[in-house]
């Protein structure tokens, strides 16, 4: 276990092992989809809220925008890759957590890219949740010559309470009828066209599994979110788990995926049971809102030792935990999963959603102060951050808010970053 | 601005200017009659169904020459600045007293924030006095978001019913189509006269945003008369002898920009934004019953910087810059108005091709502050202009 410096950002000392196993076999899966792809099968390049049940259950290898923009920035490879859209005419100040692949893109050495770069895709798709998100994919597209397929995104004009309590098996309650109608009419073309384009069809019944396989995954995490949030001192960190949990996340639907969340609770648990603290000295508990700092995963351990403060939640395991479950989804597995992706944005973007969600939170894993990442460049990530401080304020947790770039490492000043946690620590937290 | 003698000699274009610079008083002698006024947030609500239920229509400003009131300690700084400032002035109370309505469409990204926003603050005690009524597009050109998007319109209606208990009738809609089909058509005349297909405008863009801009803030019947009646001496208004060109990018409320541009030697006559020229694109086809066809116009008109991607816009833009018969195309857009600069690079590459040169300006402040740098650009590209006519 050893600790690498970076001018911009510090890597993270791994603790669990189920980091290592899931980063072993994210490889191993994409030395996989190489070959694949090589061999001529179809390859989807899609955005994270794009619902990869589908595509999983046709069998249709893909890689997530999100994930991929974190592997590139966790090599450390932003720098080189924004400068490709200025050399290409493009801003470089923009989308950085979205427009990553299409900088890697216009590279002209694409395969010196993480792993090897990415294979050349043949479909792109993404969901039109903000006015750049269609843009990006269609540039994309016509760099690879790869088909673009927009999804669009519809607005809840209703606000349920305590979405997190419903949203396993009373789902429905959740959306407007006519809302989760029309989500499923749009699932419906997005397979119309998967299925043109590739020969493939949607088995129902593979959609089936690959639905129960995805909520037997995120069982595990929810019995793990919240052994986290009733231990204390904590047994692992987000250093610990973001890694974990975002790479089988995004292999969800599979066995493996399953069967690593479920190894992934057991070693928690071991931990718990043989007391083992991530931090023995932990007199601070903190909530990390926002997007994971990927470049600098280190960061979040530097105040470990100083002042016992722990980041022990993020909404990575926590959504995993709250928001994916869709039990019933038998009787028609495409409504329960309309269910899913269309809530995303709702759960995540949208007070007081979001805001009354972290506060729960907040208060089940016992937080004593928030460090909130406001990203500049993403109008996405506009979430109501007002709303969120001031219920978080209100409810007597302190927030720290932070204007940072999650994977752009030339805007990160690490010395700057580190006085504002600590004077946050020290003048907020300390002195109450 | 220093007018033009034709200009300022022409009672019509004066009055047209008077309710373009009085924006608040109209709305306010429609309330005051009794009227129903809706505020209107994005511009996407389609102004044939507030017509169509008696609802007066009135743009919400940014008002770039007014102070801000405060700062909008609600919203994130990645925000459209003219948003912003629309949203400071709702928030705090300054169109309470003559709206009683207010209606968003989700025209941009961050407007569907300030639905949410204004909704939370409501929810909270501390937002505007009426619920935000919300129209939730789907601009996508594939059928079942043209199906959608009857339904949605058909929910506006109904809402606006149950809220002021009346119905808004087939006939009533087929009325207001064609009141605002007559009014975009007369803006299509005026608009023949800035952009000839040979020779110079006979209307410099200023003028244009005014005419243009009027109709948000008056009667629309009114409006349509008053421009028919400008075409006609506007015909005989002496030409601009300025090259003319297309401007694409945020959306100007005012004529500072358009008269700096001028100043520097520059003609806009045509523009892609929603105080120009796409605010009388395509009408509604009446041929069909009235909501299919509001959809179908709203659906398919000008593409926006915001909703559309990259092939759409720049087949409308290469589209617009050959009937306009432009000769430099200008790219502005305002720090945080950001999507459009995807579109700039590849929109960029088709123009070079056609020989018809171009500026970007991305990041610019607003309220609009001319400084040297902004200056020079507008006067390199009007020297790259007069390069190529020549």
């Amino acid at each position: 276990m050893n600790e690498q410096r970076d001018p911009k950002g510090v890597r993270s000392v791994k603790r669990m092992e189920a980091a290592g196993t899931a980063s072993a076999y994210q490889k191993e899966w994409y030395r996989s989809l190489q070959k694949r792809v090589a061999a001529g099968e179809p390859f989807a390049y899609i955005n994270a809220d794009v619902p990869m049940e589908i595509l999983r259950a046709m069998d249709i290898p893909f890689v997530v925008n999100q994930w991929w923009s974190a592997i590139c920035s966790a090599k450390q490879m932003s720098a080189s890759y924004f400068e490709n859209l200025k050399r290409n005419g493009f801003r470089d100040d923009l989308c950085s957590y979205c427009a990553m692949a299409l900088a890697g893109a216009l590279d002209e050495h694409p395969e010196n890219g993480p792993w090897g770069g990415l294979p050349k895709p043949t479909l792109a798709i993404t969901r039109l949740t903000c006015d750049c998100q269609g843009k990006l994919f269609e540039l994309f597209a016509n760099q690879y010559g790869a088909a673009y397929y927009p999804m669009e995104n519809t607005v809840p004009m209703i606000a349920p309470d305590t979405w997190w309590e419903k949203a396993a098996d009373r789902w429905e309650e959740l959306y407007e009828p006519e809302r989760l109608d029309y989500a499923v009419e749009e699932l419906r073309a997005l397979i119309r066209f998967l299925e043109m384009e590739t020969g493939r069809m949607l088995k129902l019944n593979q959609l089936r599994r690959v639905m129960s396989l995805v909520n037997e995954q995120e069982y595990w995490y929810k019995k793990a979110r919240d052994l986290i949030a009733e231990t204390i001192p904590a047994p692992v960190t987000i250093t610990d788990t973001v890694n974990a949990v975002m790479q089988a996340q995004w292999q969800r639907g599979t066995k493996w995926a399953a069967e690593h969340a479920r190894r992934f609770y057991l070693e928690i648990e071991e931990k718990v049971k043989k007391k083992e603290y991530a931090v023995p000295n932990e007199k601070i508990r903190l909530m990390w809102i926002g997007r994971g700092l990927w470049f600098n995963l280190g960061f979040y351990q530097f105040f470990e030792e100083k002042y016992g403060a722990a980041f022990v939640w993020s909404m990575y395991l926590a959504m995993g935990a709250d928001a994916y479950i869709r039990n019933g989804h038998e009787e028609d597995p495409l409504r329960a999963l309309a269910a899913r992706f269309i809530g995303m944005e709702d759960f995540l973007h949208m007070p007081p959603w979001n805001s009354f969600w972290f506060l729960h939170e907040a208060k089940h894993n016992k937080i004593d102060g928030i460090v909130y990442l406001v990203p500049e460049n993403c109008v996405q990530a506009v979430e109501g951050s007002y709303f969120i401080q001031k219920t978080m304020e209100d409810a007597g947790f302190p927030v720290l808010m932070l204007r940072a770039d999650p994977v752009d490492a030339r805007k990160w000043n690490q010395n700057s970053m580190t006085i504002a946690v600590e004077n946050f620590i020290t003048n907020r937290i300390l002195k109450r | 601005m220093t007018e033009r003698t034709c200009a300022h000699n022409s009672t019509t274009f004066q009055k047209l200017r008077y309710y373009y610079e009085n924006r608040e008083e109209a709305p306010r002698k429609h309330k005051e009659r009794g009227g129903l006024v809706l505020a209107v947030m994005g511009c996407d609500v389609p102004d044939e169904i507030l017509l169509a239920g008696n609802f007066f229509p009135l743009r919400i400003c940014a008002g770039s020459h007014i102070e801000e009131s405060s700062p909008a300690a609600y919203l994130e700084y990645a925000f459209d600045p003219i948003i912003r400032r629309q949203f400071t002035r709702l928030v705090s109370g300054y169109y309470d007293d003559f709206t009683d309505l207010l209606a968003i469409s989700n025209s941009s990204d961050v407007l569907i924030r300030i639905y949410y926003y204004l909704r939370e603050l409501n929810r909270m005690g501390e937002g505007v006095k009426t619920e935000p009524v919300f129209i939730d597009w789907l601009f996508t050109h594939f059928m079942i978001h043209e199906e959608r998007n009857e339904w949605t319109l058909h929910r506006f209606i109904h809402t606006l019913e149950e809220i002021h208990g009346a119905t808004i009738s087939e006939k009533a809609l087929r009325d207001a189509c064609v009141i605002m089909n007559n009014n975009r058509a007369v803006l299509r005349e005026f608009a023949a006269l800035r952009t000839p297909a040979e020779g110079l405008s006979r209307i410099t863009g200023p003028e244009a945003l005014i005419v243009t801009g009027a109709g948000f803030f008056m009667e629309r019947e009114e409006h349509t008369a008053l421009v028919k009646a400008l075409c006609k001496e506007a015909a005989d208004w002496p030409v601009v002898h300025l090259p003319k060109i297309f401007y694409t990018g945020s959306i100007q409320e005012d004529t500072v920009l358009y008269e700096d541009l001028l100043s520097a030697g520059l003609n806009v006559v045509a523009e892609d934004h929603d105080w120009g020229s796409r605010s009388f694109h395509m009408d509604v086809d009446l041929s069909f019953s009235p909501v299919p066809a509001i959809v179908e116009r709203y659906m398919l008109r000008m593409p926006s910087s915001k909703k559309a991607g990259i092939s759409e816009r720049t087949q409308a833009l290469l589209t617009a810059v050959g009937e306009s018969c432009v000769e430099g195309v200008i790219f502005y857009l305002n720090e945080y108005d950001d999507a459009a600069s995807w579109d700039y690079p590849v929109q960029k590459k088709h123009l070079d091709e056609k020989g018809i040169p171009s500026a970007f300006f991305s990041r610019m402040p607003y309220p609009y502050e001319p400084d040297k740098q902004i200056t020079q650009g507008f006067t390199a590209l009007a020297g790259m202009v007069k390069e190529v006519v020549r």
